[in-house]
């Protein structure tokens, strides 16, 4: 069993990115997957959206991953294991979490994956935000992304997309920048692909 | 700013329609004027607002609003018109807290629905 980690600041299109790699890597790939939803907020909302759509999805909410529910969230993976066995696992993780303290809990507590994979998305219509309010955990996202998903980016012109993503590549110059618009779905069959690709090879 | 300045609330509401407009343009209507309510109040970053509203029947509305000075988004329904909705909602925002989130949440909503507290 694999992990995918998607993370990304609040409301930068997780999900949205999510449901598009689950439906292009469940058709092209032949691999089944169980959705992993972690929310701060008492009330799970991405959880039933996902299960309209017709996914397996598990939820951890209220509190985050990364630190009150890291002890949860390995429960949770051995739990998925021992019962479904899926190929993968595709953690949301919440949009405030720390992406470095997640792979530590796993590193720590949990030696059986035999692969994890850290997408993290950055947002251009945040980019003046990102610019005035350079947040710790945000940069911590974007530093440990074996991938980095640029999204939303229908919503400003060619220039401002090379200049964010220049500046993601400075944050993180090992991984790949792949810029996208999971709502409108350009270039998700590409990251498809890099994930397809990954999920075929390691071990 | 850091994940611990982000203050985070979820609320559910039953909302019974107070006129006879699509339920879609009133959860509009209430959504943009919470954003507006926000940001008059001290709220600087609007991480995420988002929500589902259900009538029952037909497939659920889920909203999202990511800043102060973008539209909510709107996916799913259509529901259907004159019936009690129910609201769940989660709010995750910096500069203002959770008193004032739940506060602005009812004065806003009361201006499209009759409201009332909407358990489990
Ligand atoms: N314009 C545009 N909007 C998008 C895109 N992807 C997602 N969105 C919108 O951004 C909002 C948030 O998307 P989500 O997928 O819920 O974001 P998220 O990161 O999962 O949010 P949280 O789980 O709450 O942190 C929704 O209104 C989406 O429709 C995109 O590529 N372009
Ligand atoms: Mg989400």
């Amino acid at each position: 069993m694999k992990l995918i980690i998607i993370s990304g600041f609040l409301g930068s299109g997780k999900t949205t990115l999510l449901l598009g790699l689950v439906r292009r890597l469940t058709s092209g790939n032949g691999c089944d997957f169980v959705i992993l939803e972690n929310e701060v907020g008492e009330i799970g909302i991405d959880g039933v959206f996902l299960e309209k759509q017709g996914l397996q999805v598990k939820e951890l909410y209220s509190g985050c991953v990364c630190c009150q529910l890291a002890g949860d969230l390995v429960v949770t993976l051995r739990e998925i294991k021992d019962v479904l066995d899926p190929d993968g696992v595709i953690l949301e993780a919440s949009g405030l979490a720390k992406v470095e303290s997640i792979l530590d809990t796993l590193d720590r507590y949990y030696g059986e994956l035999e692969g994890t994979m850290v997408i993290s998305l950055a947002d251009l219509e945040r980019f003046e935000l990102y610019q005035e309010e350079p947040m710790p955990f945000v940069i911590n996202q974007i530093r440990y992304a074996d991938l980095v998903v640029l999204n939303k980016t229908d919503s400003g012109d060619g220039e401002l997309t090379a200049t964010m993503a220049a500046k993601l590549a400075e944050l993180n110059p090992d991984a790949e920048v792949i810029g996208v618009s999971a709502l409108e779905g350009s270039n998700l069959d590409l990251v498809a692909e890099r994930l397809g690709t990954w999920m075929r090879t390691t071990s | 700013m850091d994940a611990h300045d982000f203050v985070t609330f979820s609320a559910r509401r039953k909302l019974a329609p107070l006129t006879a407009g699509s339920p879609r343009d009133l959860l509009l209507s209430f959504l943009t004027d919470y954003v507006k309510a926000l940001g008059t109040s001290g709220c600087s970053i609007i991480g995420h607002i988002k929500g589902i509203v259900e009538d029952g029947e037909s497939p659920p509305l889920f909203f999202s609003a990511t800043s102060l000075s973008g539209e909510p988004q709107l996916k799913g329904g259509p529901l259907g018109q004159g019936s009690d909705l129910a609201l769940t909602i989660t709010v995750i925002v910096s500069g203002v807290d959770t008193e004032q989130l739940s506060r602005l949440l009812d004065d806003c909503l009361a201006g499209y629905f009759l409201c009332t507290l909407h358990g489990g």
